[in-house]
């Protein structure tokens, strides 16, 4: 398939798809386009060939049956944050764009969950409940602008997810378009029906399954109290060895995470927290719950701190400092432009004991390869997100990025981890899922999405190193024709 | 502990092999296979009873052999093992380190984590910890060539790949044997309490299970038992009961001063609403195991259901007296119930009994998409057909009927035990 269907078949595309979703409800010039060529992840671009605005399942339904019918790939998109290329329009074809579908169907707090259309903005919800005392406890740091569309497409995680789970622990179930316009309502608000657990199967599977058109998720309870810590550490190392140390010793923090050198200082010109310059990282480790007891572990965790070597340690005093620092924490990649021009953010995973480790390896290719690495990231997880600092005007940065960046990742799985913990494969990491997984593996993968999406249709060209509708292997595939060197 | 030979699969006889290793486990399902015949995954035996019974013949392939660790990083808070190893056992290990697998299981002496994973165990603990979903974080199952398979991996956080493991886990085994596996562990609670709240008198039960939901406390469990129940319970923990009627428990754990405050909380929010004084129970490991062995006597008719947890109260108190003998344990923070009782187990009045017990779990009044379910646990192996045991099907499953197609599409596995075509 190439990038650009035929003139008249266009054409006919264009004039079904507007029956559908109104001329209003649709793109196609290609100015207009230019926004839909990547997501977060800029080192890939391709053309769609229209981006149409449903605003309900019929809709979805309906151009979902046109796709079919034309033979046009089609792949759904929430709000573009993906930083795994994971809406990057493969095969060129129809973008789904689920930005119209925004409203909060449902509140059900006796029944501890909230019904959503896919568009809605994640934080939207938490802002929704907070007022009751309750929250949607999967946080990621891109919640502000990420929908749960997304979130559940990608099974994100967040920082609070170390204690209370990950996106797919706080999912109930989905209505489904799937990719032949069949409608289907996958588990719900009652839990355990009987049959297969497809719900879980559909979180993380990064939209290769159909377009999600509804999602029941759970509320949680606010914890009575919250204890947020801020340590300050002379070295990286001192502060991976304490994260180990928390873990190791059987606390389960709300929160923990690490800021580098680097990211502090773009962090603090951005947000002026207050944060020490000269410190080789700091920490936030946040433990929440009961009043009773809560200043007992926030205690045994200081300690653990100061015995490997911390500056100082230091407690929000108010709801606003808090609240600062976490925003300096959340919106911290905003503050990356100021290092450098590009930047390109890596999401790898290692045991948890193994930071120190895997730190101190990074450090080592971050010089060899002559590329500033920042480091901010869920560190009580070992999900690691590394940025690689360049500028994409230079070929050699560029290519010394992708060396670093699959080093990083190869180390990841020597040391018994992942190459992504949230982020997702999408485009990006394909090359590595035959470096986690056997071929058998990976068919019994291919046959499951055989049995959601037998055309491949549905998002081709992402998560499995197999071409969509047969199993052919990795170098038979049509595939990256959208790949293009970043310029 | 040995199975008996040939074991009995609700009403049919089945001849067992013993594989020791994971290889050979795989190389039997291929002779199975190559055969004509079915395989049919056993763990401890102890759960057979649950889904269809076999409609081909076949051998069945017991895991327990399988029962290495594979790898404990303790620190991690993760351990990789082989799932024909027992709950009991796991426990064990994860003891040395002060660190455990918070599901709940019934036997688990006998019960393996396989047959864990497959049936989706759990109980009263799961409103304060979650299910098995919530703790496997990998998982190898052989498919039907006999060849391991794997996906997720030993991290905590992963999602590369589809999370295969999921739709593993309640597929009772239907999707193929799983022998190797990695779990998400949690340090043991310095403290854990129990607590007995006498409810007595029917319209004390919905004031009781609103208040936890809003209460100043987080119970790590909320059940409601029936009065049969709740003397079942009594005699199990050797405790005696306040009074004969429903029965409320409620625990916590977690810092010893974050129970004891608590405990102490739920003394004096519910004083008004109880019958009686609300008791701290002494000596609650017994408690939590009787508790979670709570399911009735073995001949007896078993059904499980599912609703809206607000809706938990009204069909709890529905199962109260749809059979004689019965006895009642809901889960009141995710709307499972589970019942028992001595029916009429004649097919006719039992499906009209069970047909009639799914309409108060689907309410009319309730939107479709909240619609419950109930599912026939146990019962004689004559009666079980899928129309008894599931109810009518749903729209997702023709979707998992063609899983089942495209991941065994011979029909290897338990063939006819889950599902119409699962
Ligand atoms: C600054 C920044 C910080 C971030 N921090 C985190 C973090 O802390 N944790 C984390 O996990 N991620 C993080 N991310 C990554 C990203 O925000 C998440 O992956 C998010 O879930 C994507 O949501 P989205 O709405 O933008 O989805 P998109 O980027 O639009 O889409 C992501 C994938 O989901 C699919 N998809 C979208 N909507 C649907 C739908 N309705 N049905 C089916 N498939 C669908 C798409 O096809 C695509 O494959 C961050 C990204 C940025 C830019
Ligand atoms: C409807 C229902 C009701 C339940 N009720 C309760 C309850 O009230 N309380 C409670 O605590 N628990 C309950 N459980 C869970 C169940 O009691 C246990 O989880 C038990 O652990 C089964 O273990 P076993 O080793 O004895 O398995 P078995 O009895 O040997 O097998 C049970 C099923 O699992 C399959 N199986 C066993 N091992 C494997 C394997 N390695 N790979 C693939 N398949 C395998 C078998 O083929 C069979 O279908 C229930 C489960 C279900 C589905």
């Amino acid at each position: 398939m190439t990038a650009t269907l035929a003139e008249d078949k266009t054409a006919t595309l264009l004039g079904r798809l507007t029956k559908i979703v109104g001329a209003d409800g649709l793109i196609s010039s290609p100015a207009e386009l230019m926004v839909y060529e990547c997501d977060g992840y800029t080192m890939e671009k391709n053309r769609p060939e229209v981006v149409v605005f449903p605003r309900s399942t019929e809709e979805i339904v309906g151009v979902v049956k046109v796709c079919n019918e034309l033979g046009v790939p089609f792949l759904p998109r929430g709000s573009g944050t993906s930083l795994a290329g994971g809406c990057l329009p493969v095969g060129g074809g129809v973008i789904i764009s689920l930005a119209r579908m925004r409203k909060i169907l449902e509140v059900d707090i006796r029944n501890r969950y909230a019904l959503v259309e896919p568009g809605v903005i994640n934080m939207w919800l938490t802002n929704r409940v907070k007022g009751d005392g309750w929250h949607y406890a999967p946080d990621p740091s891109s919640q502000g602008a990420c929908t749960i569309g997304g979130n559940v497409a990608t099974n994100s995680g967040g920082p609070h997810t170390l204690k209370y789970g990950v996106t797919v622990n706080h999912i109930l179930g989905v209505e489904l378009v799937l990719p032949d316009g069949r409608v289907i309502q996958i588990g719900g608000p009652v839990e355990e029906a009987p049959g297969y657990d497809l719900t879980g199967l559909v979180v993380g599977s990064e939209g290769t399954f159909g377009v999600v058109s509804k999602v029941w998720v759970r509320l949680v309870r606010n914890p009575q109290s919250v204890r947020t810590l801020l340590g300050i550490f002379e070295s990286i190392d001192d502060a991976t060895m304490t994260i180990s140390e928390i873990i190791g010793a059987g606390i389960v923090p709300a929160a923990l995470e690490m800021l580098d050198n680097l990211i502090l200082g773009a962090v603090e010109e951005a947000f002026g927290f207050g944060f020490p310059l000269d410190a080789g990282a700091v920490l936030i480790m946040e433990v929440d719950g009961l009043e009773a007891g809560i200043d007992d572990e926030a205690a045994r965790i200081e300690a653990i701190a100061l015995k490997n070597k911390a500056r100082k340690v230091s407690r929000a005093n108010t709801e606003a400092e808090r609240m600062l620092l976490w925003k300096s924490r959340k919106q911290a990649f905003g503050a990356v432009g100021r290092l450098a021009p590009s930047y390109c953010t890596q999401d790898g995973v290692v045991p948890r004991t193994r930071l120190p480790e895997m730190l101190r390896i990074m450090h080592e290719i971050s010089k060899r390869h002559d590329i500033r690495i920042a480091n901010i990231f869920h560190a009580g997880d070992g999900n690691m997100h590394p940025i690689l600092l360049f500028d994409e005007r230079d070929p050699s940065q560029v290519q010394r990025v992708m060396e670093a960046s699959h080093e990083i990742l190869d180390t990841c799985l020597k040391l018994g981890g992942s190459v992504t913990g949230e982020h997702g494969i999408g485009v990006e990491k394909i090359d590595f899922m035959p470096k986690l997984f056997s071929p058998d593996d990976l068919m019994a993968m291919t046959r499951v999405r055989q049995a959601f999406n037998p055309s491949g249709l549905c998002s081709p060209g992402k998560m499995l190193p197999t071409a969509g509708a047969c199993s052919e292997p990795s170098s038979a595939r049509p595939l990256k024709p959208g790949r293009r060197a970043p310029h | 502990m040995s199975v008996q030979e040939p074991f009995d699969i609700q009403g049919h006889g089945v001849a067992v092999k013993h594989p020791a290793t994971q290889e050979e486990y795989g190389q039997l399902v291929q002779e199975a296979a190559r055969g004509g015949q079915a395989v049919y995954p056993l763990g401890g035996g102890t759960r057979q009873y649950l889904g269809l019974p076999p409609v081909k013949p076949g051998v069945a392939l017991c895991t327990r052999k399988l029962d290495r660790v594979i790898d404990y990083p303790a620190r991690d808070m993760t351990v990789t093992v082989e799932l024909g190893m027992t709950v009991a056992r796991l426990r064990e290990v994860l003891a040395a380190e002060n660190q455990d697998l918070p599901i709940d299981c019934p036997d688990p002496e006998r019960a393996t984590l396989g047959g864990l994973l497959a049936t989706n165990g759990s109980g009263s603990r799961r409103h304060g910890y979650g299910t098995p979903r919530d703790y496997l974080l990998g998982l190898t199952a052989i498919d039907d060539h006999g060849r391991p398979t794997k996906s997720g991996g030993r991290v905590v956080k992963n999602v590369a790949g589809y999370d295969m493991g999921k739709l593993h886990i309640g597929a009772l085994g239907t999707l193929g044997p799983l022998v190797q596996g990695t779990f998400k562990l949690k340090p043991r609670p310095e403290a854990t309490a129990l607590c007995l709240v006498p409810l007595g008198a029917d319209e004390r039960l919905e004031a009781f299970a609103n208040h936890l939901n809003q209460g100043r406390t987080r119970p790590i469990s909320m059940d409601l038992l029936s009065p049969g129940a709740a003397r079942e319970f009594a005699r199990m923990a050797g405790q005696t009961l306040p009074n004969a009627g429903w029965l409320g428990l409620v625990g916590f754990d977690g810092a010893e001063v974050a129970v004891r405050w608590q405990v102490q909380n739920l003394k004096d929010e519910l004083r008004s609403m109880a019958s009686g004084e609300v008791v701290e129970l002494l000596s609650n490991a017994m408690a939590w195991e009787a508790l979670a062995a709570l399911g009735g006597p073995h001949g007896s008719t078993g059904l499980r259901a599912g609703v809206l947890p607000g809706e938990t109260v009204g069909l709890a108190r529905a199962l109260e007296t749809w059979a004689p003998a019965s006895g009642v344990v809901a889960h009141l923070g995710a709307g499972i119930v589970n019942a028992w009782g001595d029916p009429d187990t004649s097919r006719e009045p039992l499906m009209a009994q069970v047909e009639r017990l799914r309409h108060l779990a689907q309410p009319k009044r309730l939107a479709q998409s909240k619609s419950g379910w109930l599912v026939v646990t146990r019962s004689a192996p004559s009666a079980r057909d899928a129309r008894m045991v599931f109810g009518p099907g749903r729209e997702d499953h023709p979707l998992m009927a063609e899983i089942k197609r495209q991941l065994d599409p011979g029909c290897l596995f338990n063939p006819g035990r889950f599902l119409t075509d699962l």
